[in-house]
C-alpha cells in the first residue's frame, strides 16, 4: 500500500509541468488532486494499492514543513500551490523524486499532469 | 422541582454547569461513548493520563459558553446584529461545543483515516453531512478541494450529532451553522452582517489560531500529566474577546483584548512545550505507532466492501454485524481492544505483543533530540552538511518504508527493505539504459536510494555485531506537527481601546517573541531497537551515530 501525500503529488505534478514549460510554476489544488487520483487509478490496475493523504491539516503542514519551497496562491479566483521564487526543476526533483519507490515514481511519470488540468 | 442544570465537578474548571435541556444529549449512549475513547495518547509516558473525549467535550462546552456570553455582551453594547439571533447563535454554538467530538474514532486521531474511503477521498463523508444539513448554500461551501477538508472525526461528529439530535434544530440553515462550527467550514459569502458573526463563532471552535477545543486540550492535557507548563488565565483571555468592524472590509470581526496579550502568549509556549516534551517523546511516539499499525491491521481484516470498521453505522447504538466475529456498536477503545486480544491475537503476532508487554517493546536509541545533538557532538559533527544529509535520508527512508505490507511493518527497518534498495537500484540502471527516465532523475535516484541503503546497511552491520535483531523503527517527529503555526498566531488581532473603534493591530507588530521559524530547524528522528535475549542491553548509540558520519563524510553522501 502507498500512502501518497500531498507535498509528493504536488511537487511531482509541478515537476512534470515545469518540464514542459518553465514558466509554469502554479497549479491549482484541482488539479494537484485530479493528477493524484489518476496516479492511484494508474497503480491500482496494476494491483497495487494506494491512498492519497489529502487534508486540511495536511495542506497546512505542507506549507510548514516544505516553506522554502512551496506557497499558497490564487490565480484566476483557483487557489491552489505555487513555486517559491528561486526553486528550480532540479531542486524539486533532488528533494521529491530520489526517495520515490520506483513503482511509484514510474506512476507519476505516466500520468499526465495537462489530462488532468482538463478534467 | 426540576432543577435547571446540573454541575459536573471538574479538576480544571471547579465545576461545569450543564443546562438541563443540554444534559438530555449527555445522557444518551451516543454521547456516553465518548467516556470510552481516550483523549491523548500520552499515558504510555504519562500514566495519569487516562481523561477521555467525555470530560474533554464538557469542558469545551464549559469555555463556549463563556465565549459565548462575552460575544452576546459585546454584541449587545455595539449593537452589531439582533439580540434574539445572537441568542440562538450561542446557543447553536455551545450544542456545536458539546457536540464537536461526537464522532471520534477509538483512541481519538489514531484510527480516524479509516472513515475516508478506499483511496482516502472524502465523497461520502461529504456528502452525508450535506444531505442531513439539506441547505444549497452549505452544499456550495463544502470545499471541492480536499486539500482543504476538514479532519475526518470532524465530518463525522457532524454527521452523528445531526442524525441523533435533529430536534435541536428549527431549519437548515441551524443545522447549517451548527454544522459548520463543528468542521470549519466558514460562509464563503460574508457579505451580511449575520454570515461575518456566525463566521466568528465557527472560529471559536475551529480555528487553526486559537479555540475553544485547543484551549481545554492544553489546559486539561497539563492538568492530568502533571507536565509542569505555562499558567494559561482562560477567564481572562475569553472576557477579553472583542468585536469591532473592520476599517477596510467595513467587516465585524474578532480581537482579543490588550489585557490578554500575556495569556496568548503563554497559549503559545504551552502549545509548543506540548509539542515538544509530550507529543514528540519516542516513547509516546512509538506507543502511537504500535496502535496505528494495529488498528490498521484489524481494519482490514475485518472490513469488507458492504461493512466497515469505522464507520457511522458502529458508532451508532444499532451497530454493524459482522457475522462469527459479533457486533459491533458503540465503537470506542474497548472494542479495538477486544478484537486485538480475542479475535485476531494470533495474526496479529508480534504486533500484539509488542503492544501489550513492555518487555517486547522496541527501545529507543535516544530518548529526546537533545540526546541526540549531544551524541551528534560527541561524535564530533558539528550542525552542518553531513548533518542535513543524514537527516534528510532518514525522512526519506521513513517515506520509502511506509508500505507495510511490503517491508512487514510500515517504518520498519529490516532485510526486506535492504533487498528491495539493492533491486531498486539495479532497476533505475537498467531504466536510464532504455531513457525511460530523465538523467535529472536517475541521479537523484541514485543518490537518495544509494544513501538510504548505505544507512540500512550500517544498522545491519550494527544489529549484528550488537547481536539484537535487524528489525529497527524510524519515526521522525515532524509528521506530529499539529494545531497552529507560529505565523498564523502572530496574525491574531489583539484590540486598544479607544475613544470610538478600537485600534486594532496584529500580534506580530506587538511581539518580537513570536517570529515564525523554519520547521527545518526542529527536525529530528528516533530509531527504536528490539533488545534481543542475548544481546547486550544497552547498545552503544553513540557509536552507531559514530559510524552513520563516518559513512556520509566518506561516501559524501
Amino acid at each position: 500500500m502507498f500512502y501518497i501525500a500531498i507535498e509528493d503529488v504536488a511537487a511531482n505534478a509541478l515537476i512534470q509541468a515545469l518540464s514542459k514549460n518553465e514558466k509554469k510554476r502554479f497549479l491549482t489544488y484541482m488539479t494537484i488532486e485530479a493528477y493524484g487520483n489518476r496516479v492511484v487509478e494508474k497503480l491500482n490496475e496494476e494491483n497495487k494499492k494506494a491512498i492519497l493523504i489529502f487534508s486540511r491539516n495536511r495542506t497546512a503542514a505542507l506549507y510548514r514543513n516544505y516553506s522554502h519551497f512551496f506557497e499558497p496562491y490564487e490565480e484566476n479566483g483557483q487557489r491552489g500551490i505555487r513555486l517559491r521564487e528561486g526553486i528550480t526543476l532540479e531542486n524539486l526533483i533532488i528533494a521529491f523524486q530520489g526517495y520515490l519507490a520506483l513503482d511509484l515514481l514510474k506512476a507519476f511519470m505516466d500520468v499526465s499532469v495537462e489530462d488532468s488540468e482538463v478534467a | 422541582m426540576k432543577m435547571a442544570e446540573k454541575r459536573f465537578k471538574d479538576p480544571v474548571y471547579g465545576y461545569i454547569s450543564v443546562d438541563l435541556n443540554f444534559m438530555e444529549i449527555v445522557d444518551t449512549s451516543e454521547f456516553q461513548r465518548l467516556r470510552r475513547i481516550i483523549q491523548t495518547s500520552y499515558s504510555p509516558l504519562y500514566s495519569s493520563a487516562m481523561h477521555n473525549r467525555f470530560v474533554h467535550s464538557l469542558g469545551v462546552f464549559h469555555l463556549g459558553k463563556i465565549a459565548s456570553e462575552q460575544l452576546k455582551k459585546e454584541n449587545q453594547s455595539k449593537s452589531f446584529v439582533a439580540s434574539e439571533e445572537m441568542e440562538r447563535n450561542g446557543y447553536l454554538f455551545q450544542l456545536a461545543c458539546l457536540l464537536h467530538d461526537v464522532g471520534h474514532a477509538p483512541f481519538s486521531h489514531t484510527g480516524e483515516e479509516f472513515f475516508l474511503g478506499a483511496k482516502g477521498e472524502y465523497e461520502d463523508l461529504h456528502n452525508s453531512v450535506s444531505d442531513l444539513v439539506g441547505d444549497e448554500i452549505f452544499k456550495k461551501d463544502i470545499p471541492t478541494d480536499e486539500s482543504d477538508a476538514a479532519a475526518p472525526h470532524e465530518l463525522m461528529s457532524a454527521i452523528v450529532a445531526l442524525r441523533n439530535f435533529s430536534a435541536c434544530f428549527a431549519t437548515s440553515e441551524e443545522r447549517s451553522f451548527f454544522a459548520r462550527c463543528i468542521i470549519g467550514y466558514c460562509y464563503n459569502d460574508d457579505n451580511d452582517i449575520g454570515a461575518q458573526m456566525k463566521n466568528i463563532f465557527i472560529n471559536m471552535l475551529n480555528s487553526k489560531i486559537i479555540d475553544v477545543d485547543k484551549l481545554d486540550y492544553l489546559i486539561r492535557d497539563a492538568f492530568v500529566t502533571g507536565f509542569d507548563t505555562i499558567h494559561i488565565d482562560y477567564m481572562r483571555l475569553l472576557s477579553s474577546l472583542t468585536l469591532y468592524r473592520e476599517e477596510m472590509t467595513e467587516k465585524i470581526c474578532l480581537a482579543y483584548g490588550k489585557s490578554a496579550l500575556s495569556v496568548l502568549e503563554n497559549v503559545v509556549y504551552a502549545h509548543d512545550a506540548e509539542r515538544k516534551w509530550i507529543q514528540s517523546h519516542p516513547v509516546v511516539l512509538y506507543d502511537g505507532y504500535l496502535l496505528h499499525e494495529m488498528i490498521r491491521f484489524l481494519n482490514q481484516k475485518i472490513s469488507s466492501n458492504t461493512k466497515k470498521l469505522f464507520s457511522e453505522k458502529t458508532l451508532s447504538a444499532v451497530g454493524e454485524d459482522f457475522g462469527d466475529r459479533g457486533r459491533i456498536r458503540l465503537m470506542s477503545d474497548d472494542d479495538i481492544i477486544y478484537l486485538s486480544k480475542n479475535i485476531y491475537w494470533e495474526e496479529l503476532g508480534d504486533l500484539g505483543k509488542e503492544y501489550y508487554a513492555r518487555t517486547e517493546r522496541k527501545h529507543p536509541a535516544w530518548k529526546s533530540e537533545a540526546e541526540y545533538n549531544a551524541l551528534l557532538a560527541d561524535a564530533g559533527s558539528e550542525r552542518g552538511k553531513t548533518l542535513n544529509s543524514i537527516q534528510t535520508t532518514m525522512e526519506h527512508l521513513m517515506s520509502y518504508t511506509m508500505d507495510a505490507e511490503a517491508f512487514g511493518g510500515s517504518c520498519s527497518i529490516n532485510k526486506k527493505v535492504l533487498q528491495r534498495l539493492n533491486e531498486e537500484v539495479d532497476q533505475i540502471e537498467k531504466l536510464k539504459q532504455t531513457e525511460s527516465v530523465d538523467d535529472r532523475t536517475y541521479r537523484a535516484q541514485k543518490k537518495s536510494k544509494s544513501a538510504m541503503r548505505k544507512v540500512v546497511e550500517v544498522l545491519a552491520n550494527f544489529a549484528e555485531q550488537n547481536r539484537i535483531e535487524f528489525d529497527f523503527v524510524i519515526l521522525t517527529s515532524k509528521q506530529f506537527n499539529s494545531g497552529f503555526a507560529k505565523h498564523d498566531f502572530a496574525e491574531l488581532r489583539v484590540a486598544f481601546p479607544a475613544k470610538e473603534e478600537p485600534r486594532v493591530f496584529p500580534f506580530k507588530k506587538l511581539e518580537v517573541t513570536l517570529e515564525p521559524t523554519e520547521a527545518g530547524q526542529d527536525r529530528a528522528f528516533y530509531l527504536f531497537y528490539k533488545r534481543g535475549k542475548g544481546g547486550l542491553k544497552d547498545l552503544d548509540t553513540a557509536d552507531l551515530i559514530r559510524r552513520l558520519i563516518s559513512e556520509f563524510t566518506l561516501y559524501r553522501l
